[in-house]
């Protein structure tokens, strides 16, 4: 039963699959994104064709890779938060969140099904790019390979940065701000640690001059781009495009790294999936725990639950007694004085300005 | 079904529920009756497992619904005063979409869900948008809606606000039925009077607490006790005035333009007894009743608001009329 359960398409993200579906919206949006990347593509294009007549320069047609990569890392960094900005601030101004929460279906799998659906787009706006970026890749003979690691690297850092913009969608009450606060957030991930880490380079390099050891020069520094999409997709594409990455840099500064760090380097793109995932994982944790209206009771639930089984029953006959006696004379105890002793006048006020109200 | 034991809930220093004890029989239809901001819907909420709690139980069906919030909702069914809609979706879809919420296969589920917008009366609207329905149609979808999963205990906060009366007719229609098929029901409102043709029992809550509750039946006989009559003469209201007051059973007599209120003390015979007392005094009776006691005269009492009164110039107590003096004594 549990298996056929988790077999079943996520309720939400088929819910959004056929909003999605119908709303004009997405096809514009891939219209869009499509004219930008052939805005980019063109003039690139034309400048290998025309420069030297009778003869293409197939080379110079991978200077499109890098490029186009790099737009479709911005486009997807940038259209991510505004996607998810109202997954759940939208619910909520809709007023649908409440319904939604009162159904069985945890706050987890309200967030993975908004997720997914978010993922689906960037899916759709991958594949659509798929011809132009193909063009690069083919002319510029590169493997299969690379397009799907490409695929797979931009579907994860997408899903990072999806999983942010639904976390501050969760805990913001309008969908802008929720799209501002999540431009801050990933904004951080990814100028922020490449700043800390230049900061803690420096750092170490002026202290160790002294120390005359250059083994800490890097020291846990490289860790903090673990968790930067920019750096993952970057490094894929530089790879591609010069064959050499970060690995490579490792190997050549061997001497210079902790041996934990190097060995890091070595794996840098599964390491840093990994970190990346654990961020995801990190932050729908969060934006569960915000939409949860009875947070903070798993522990105590437990131990009232083995309590409240045994006891349930006499539980339940104390309180039926209890509220019976309070129910049985209502007038005596718990209605005012006025409702027995009312004078004549105010109910015939009320009745008559109940007369005219109608 | 409904258990609620010294439920409190703080919104800051604002104090929405202050130990709130409230109990519903299985097969009830509760009205839930307050002014705005008296805690109806917080209570609602929290039976829901929408709303934390500060202190206090709640019961449903014998289960802990504050700890176990997983158990209760497949028990209770919720539709919010608000029914928030999704863009782009049909009717079938919507109920197709919440009942995959709570874990039921489409094709398992299609006949109920047929059953459900029948009952609901939006059978012809399957294939409709949902965005694209009235708000009374949107309204019955909702219940429909919170149906899906045959809960027990049905909650439906301010049903009937924005809709117009044959919306509401019909809403109300679907409520009587419901609660023939046994489900039990809370329902809040400010519409009083409907309260009490749809509803078994009434509660009344004021500041966070419940001011009374009981059987409408109860709460109307003791009232009815307690109307006052109306009497409507053709000859001159001040002569018969002046026989009911020699009536010792008779107090706060009260006359306007047309008409004479008065209370009585006594149960039907004393009432056969004035009757026949005016008819044999000569007065020229046209009119004779009991007023009808509604859910809010009662409410109005009860929480003692004030809601805009007439001016004094449109009432006079017969005692003013009559002499201006101080004739207590004489009642």
């Amino acid at each position: 039963m549990e298996k056929i359960k988790s077999l079943r398409i996520n309720p939400i993200l088929n819910k959004e699959l056929i909003v999605n579906s119908r709303s004009i919206k997405i096809s514009i949006q891939l219209a869009l994104y499509n004219l930008i990347l052939m805005l980019i593509a063109l003039p690139i294009f034309q400048g290998i064709v025309s420069s030297d007549i009778g003869r293409i320069d197939y080379v110079s047609v991978m200077q499109i890779y890098p490029i186009l990569a790099a737009v479709q890392c911005a486009v997807i960094c940038l259209a991510i938060p505004i996607f998810t900005a109202s997954s759940i601030a939208g619910e909520r101004e809709r007023q649908t969140l409440d319904v939604l929460l009162t159904t069985p279906v945890s706050t987890m799998s309200i967030i993975r099904g908004k997720l997914l659906s978010a993922m689906f787009s960037v899916l759709l706006y991958v594949i659509c790019s798929l011809p132009i970026m193909s063009v690069a890749f083919i002319f510029g003979g590169m493997s299969w390979l690379s397009i799907i690691k490409f695929i797979i690297l931009v579907l994860v850092a997408s899903a990072l940065a999806g999983s942010i913009g639904i976390f501050c969608s969760s805990i913001t009450k309008k969908t802008i701000s929720s799209i501002i606060l999540a431009f801050v957030i990933i904004g951080v991930l990814i100028f922020g640690s490449i700043t800390l880490f230049s900061l803690i380079i420096g750092i170490i390099e002026y202290t160790t001059s002294y120390l005359n050891s250059s083994k800490y020069k890097f020291f846990f520094a490289p860790f903090l781009l673990l968790g930067n999409p920019a750096v993952l997709i970057a490094n894929q594409v530089i790879t591609d495009f010069t064959g050499i990455g970060i690995k490579d840099v490792g190997k050549e500064i061997k001497s210079n790294l902790m041996p934990y760090v190097y060995f890091v380097t070595q794996f840098w793109t599964l390491f840093s999936i990994i970190v990346h995932l654990l961020l995801t994982k990190g932050f729908m944790k969060l934006a569960a725990r915000a939409i949860n209206p009875v947070k903070g009771k798993s522990k105590k639930n437990v131990l009232s639950d083995s309590r409240g089984n045994a006891n349930a029953k006499n539980i339940n006959q104390t309180n039926k007694m209890a509220a019976n006696a309070v129910n049985n004379n209502p007038n005596d105890n718990n209605m005012p004085d006025s409702f027995v002793n009312s004078s004549a006048d105010t109910v015939t006020d009320n009745a008559d300005s109940m007369g005219n109200d109608n | 079904m409904l258990t609620i034991n010294h439920l409190c809930k703080r919104y800051g220093k604002f104090t929405a529920l202050n130990d709130l004890n409230l109990h519903i029989d299985r097969g009830e239809v509760f009205g839930f009756i307050g002014p705005n901001g008296a805690g109806k819907t917080t209570t609602m909420r929290i039976v829901c497992g929408l709303l934390k709690a500060n202190s206090g139980e709640v019961y449903v069906d014998g289960i802990d619904a504050l700890n176990c919030s997983s158990a209760i909702k497949r028990k209770v069914g919720y539709v919010p005063d608000f029914f928030g809609v999704y863009d782009n979706l049909k009717v079938i879809e919507y109920m197709d979409f919440f009942a995959s919420m709570y874990g039921y296969d489409k094709n398992d589920i299609r006949e109920t869900i047929y059953g459900l917008l029948e009952l609901v009366n939006l059978s012809d609207k399957q294939d409709s948008f949902v965005d694209g329905l009235s708000r009374g149609m949107k309204q019955r979808l909702c219940v429909a809606r919170a149906l899906i999963h045959d809960p027990e205990l049905l909650i439906l906060d301010e049903p009937a606000s924005g809709l117009d009366p044959r919306a509401r007719y019909e809403l109300k229609e679907i409520l009587r039925n419901l609660g023939d098929m046994g489900k039990t029901i809370l329902i809040s409102s400010h519409i009083l009077p409907e309260l009490g043709e749809m509803c078994t029992s009434i509660g009344i809550m004021e500041k966070g607490r419940l001011v009374t509750s009981g059987k409408v039946d109860d709460i109307n006989d003791k009232m009815h006790g307690e109307a006052p009559i109306h009497i409507r003469t053709l000859s001159d209201m001040n002569e018969a005035v002046i026989i009911l007051k020699e009536m010792p059973n008779i107090s706060d007599i009260s006359m306007n333009e047309d008409e004479i209120i008065a209370k009585i003390n006594g149960d039907d015979e004393a009432v056969a007894n004035l009757i026949s007392n005016l008819i044999s005094r000569n007065v020229k009776l046209i009119g004779f009743e009991k007023e009808q006691v509604n859910l809010e005269t009662l409410f109005l009492d009860l929480t003692g608001n004030k809601e805009p009164k007439k001016g004094p110039d449109d009432f006079l107590s017969a005692d003013q009329i009559m002499n201006g003096g101080d004739n207590s004594g004489e009642n």
